[in-house]
C-alpha cells in the first residue's frame, strides 16, 4: 500500500461492503471517473463507490498503483512514453500475473474497470472474453458469458441472413 | 471453460465495453447470441463507438494487387500497419468491377469511394456490405468528371463528393457536388481554368481534411498559376487559397506531400533519394509554416521511391510511392529507421481505412439504373 509521503493529497475510497482505502490522489485519479470528480470538486475527501466490493476494489487499486506514472513524470506525460522498455517489459509480466484470476473475478473487473473508466485496465481485463467471442460458436459464447438463446429458431435464421457473411 | 455456479453475466455497461473492442465480423455474428446483444450492437451510438475504437487502434492501408502478378485480380485489401515486424495482416475488403480501370479515389469512416468507370462513382461500405451509387454527372449536365475530394457535411450528415467538371459543349470548368443525400448533382459555381495549353484533363491530389477543411497542396487546378494550396471549407462549401512554405533559393524539391501528424498540418519536401524536410503549419490562421525536421535516410536495403508520406500514429510516418512496393517506416522522434514494410505483390495507396459498421439511411434507397454493383466475396477463397 502507499505510504504517506509529504506533499502527496491523499484519498479514501469506501467500498459498499464498508471498507476503506487511503490511496495518492495521483493513484486514484487513474480512474477517469475519479479524476472527473475530484477535478469538478464534487469529491472531498472520501469517495464511495458503488457496485465495486472491497475484494475488487483492492485488486483495482493493486492495479492503478503499478501503473500509475513514476515519480518525477508530469501528469501530461503518458507513462508509456517515459518508461524505458525494461519497464514496460516488468510491467508486462506484471499484468500477465494479475489476470490470472478466475471469471467471475475477471468479470467483475471488467465492471469496475468500465465504472472506473481505467482504459488500460479494461484493454487488459476484456482481452480474453474479446478472444472467446471472436473465435468461438455462437453456443460457446452464450455458455461463456451465461447468456441465454432467447431467440425463436425462425428468429435467429432471420438474423443469420442478415448478416450472413460473417457466419461464413 | 464451463459456466461456474453463481457465475453472472456482465452489466450493459461492461458488455458495451467488450463489444466496441471486437472486430466488425464478430459485431455482426454477436447480433445472434440473444435479443440484449442485438439491442446493444444495432444501437445507433454503440456503432459510432465501436468505429471510433477501431480507428483509434489500428492503422491499416488500402492496398491493390499489381497486375503484373496477379493479373486477374479484382481485390482491395489493406494491410495492417504495425510498427514492430509481424506476420503479413492483410485482410480482403471487396472487388473492383474492371481490372483495368476501376479506382479506389477516397477511404472516410469505414466508407470507400470507388470509380468504376471515367465520371462514375459508387460508395460502399466493405464491412456491412452495402454499396451505393452517386448521381451521375456524365454525360450530362457534364462532359468529364474529376474527382477532388470527399467529406461528411457535418450539418446535414451527408457524405458528399466534390468534383471539377467540364460542362456543356463549350467544356465550361465548374465545380460540382454528389451528394448521398439527393437524386441530382448540384452545380456549386465556376472552376478555375487550370494554366498552360487545354488538355481537357484536370487532376486533384488526395486532400487531406484538418477541422473540417480539405487541403490540397500542389495538384490542384490553381496550383501553377498561384503557386499557393487549396483549401476547401466543408461547411460553408466554399474555397481559398493558402500559403506554402517559403521557397529557399538552391531549393531542389522534386516532390511535395501533405500529410497530418499528430493533429497538424505538415508537409514533406523530398529532394532526394534519402533526404526530404518536414515543415510544420505552425500557425493555421496566419499561415506560418515552419521547419521542424530535416530526414535523412541511410542503411535501408531496399530502394524506396520517395513521393508521398502518410503518418502511422504518433511521431512515426511511412514513406513511400504508390508505384513502389516498399515503403519505410521512420520516427521523427527518434530520427531513425523503424523497418521497411514490403507491399509486393501489392501497392500502396496511401489510403488509410478503418471499419466501421454505422448504417447509413443512403445504402437502402432504390439504386440507379446503371448501378454496378460491388461484389464483396474474395476469390481467393477466405476472407
Amino acid at each position: 500500500m502507499a505510504t504517506r509521503e509529504a506533499g502527496k493529497k491523499m484519498i479514501m475510497l469506501k467500498s459498499p461492503d464498508g471498507m476503506e482505502f487511503e490511496v495518492e490522489e495521483a493513484v486514484a485519479m487513474e480512474s477517469q471517473t475519479i479524476r472527473k470528480m475530484i477535478e469538478d470538486d464534487c469529491a472531498d475527501t472520501a469517495i464511495l463507490i458503488p457496485n465495486i466490493n472491497s475484494k475488487i476494489l483492492s485488486r483495482v487499486i493493486e492495479y492503478c498503483n503499478k501503473h500509475v506514472p513514476t515519480t518525477g513524470a508530469t501528469g501530461a506525460a503518458a507513462s508509456d512514453t517515459v518508461a524505458p522498455a525494461a519497464l514496460a517489459e516488468d510491467l508486462k509480466i506484471w499484468d500477465a500475473e494479475f489476470i490470472k484470476v478466475n471469471r467471475a473475478t475477471r468479470f467483475n473487473l471488467i465492471q469496475a474497470a468500465s465504472y472506473l473508466n481505467i482504459k488500460g485496465l479494461l484493454d487488459l481485463t476484456s482481452q480474453t472474453t474479446i478472444d472467446t467471442i471472436s473465435d468461438n460458436s455462437l453456443e460457446e459464447i452464450r455458455s461463456f458469458l451465461s447468456t441465454k438463446n432467447d431467440y425463436l429458431p425462425e428468429e435467429e435464421q432471420t438474423i443469420r441472413r442478415e448478416n450472413q457473411w460473417a457466419f461464413q | 471453460m464451463k459456466t461456474g455456479p453463481g457465475v453472472v453475466g456482465l452489466c450493459d455497461d461492461a458488455l458495451v465495453e467488450i463489444l466496441v473492442r471486437l472486430p466488425s465480423k464478430s459485431v455482426l455474428r454477436c447480433r445472434a447470441v440473444c435479443k440484449r446483444w442485438r439491442r446493444i450492437t444495432t444501437d445507433g451510438s454503440f456503432l459510432a463507438a465501436h468505429a471510433a475504437h477501431a480507428a483509434s487502434c489500428t492503422r491499416e492501408m488500402i492496398i491493390l494487387p499489381e497486375h503484373h502478378y496477379d493479373p486477374g485480380s479484382l481485390a482491395v485489401e489493406t494491410i495492417r500497419l504495425f510498427l514492430e515486424r509481424r506476420p503479413r495482416p492483410i485482410r480482403f475488403l471487396c472487388n473492383r468491377t474492371h481490372r483495368d480501370w476501376c479506382r479506389v479515389l477516397y477511404s472516410l469512416d469505414g466508407l470507400l469511394v470507388l470509380e468504376p468507370q471515367h465520371s462514375r462513382f459508387i460508395i460502399c461500405n466493405p464491412m456491412a456490405r452495402q454499396s451505393a451509387s452517386l448521381p451521375p454527372l456524365a454525360p450530362h449536365p457534364c462532359f468529364t468528371t474529376f474527382a477532388c475530394g470527399f467529406y461528411l457535411h457535418g450539418s446535414s450528415n451527408e457524405y458528399r463528393l466534390l468534383c471539377h467538371c467540364l460542362q456543356g459543349e463549350a467544356r465550361e470548368h465548374s465545380y460540382y457536388i454528389l451528394s448521398t443525400g439527393s437524386t441530382l448533382p448540384r452545380r456549386l459555381g465556376p472552376a478555375p481554368t487550370p494554366a498552360g495549353p487545354p488538355t481537357g484533363w484536370v487532376e486533384y491530389e488526395v486532400p487531406v481534411a484538418r477541422r473540417g477543411i480539405l487541403h490540397w497542396f500542389s495538384l490542384h487546378s490553381e496550383a501553377t498559376r498561384t503557386g499557393k494550396m487549396l483549401a476547401f471549407h466543408t461547411v460553408s462549401e466554399t474555397f481559398r487559397l493558402m500559403s506554402r512554405p517559403p521557397e529557399r533559393p538552391g531549393d531542389t524539391t522534386t516532390n511535395w506531400s501533405l500529410f497530418e501528424l499528430d493533429g497538424e498540418l505538415c508537409v514533406a519536401a523530398m529532394q532526394s533519394e534519402t533526404s526530404l524536410d518536414i515543415w510544420v503549419l505552425q500557425d493555421y490562421k496566419a499561415e506560418k509554416w515552419m521547419l521542424r525536421h530535416r530526414v535523412t535516410m541511410l542503411g535501408g536495403s531496399n530502394a524506396v521511391t520517395m513521393t508521398t508520406v502518410l503518418s502511422v500514429g504518433s511521431s512515426v510516418i511511412l514513406i513511400g510511392s504508390p508505384y513502389c512496393d516498399v515503403a519505410r517506416l521512420y520516427n521523427l522522434k527518434d530520427k531513425k529507421m523503424h523497418r521497411d514494410v514490403i507491399f509486393g505483390p501489392s501497392l500502396p495507396t496511401f489510403l488509410l481505412f478503418t471499419e466501421s459498421l454505422v448504417s447509413h439511411a443512403f445504402f437502402d434507397s432504390p439504386p440507379h439504373p446503371d448501378f454496378e454493383s460491388i461484389s464483396f466475396s474474395s476469390r481467393r477463397g477466405g476472407t
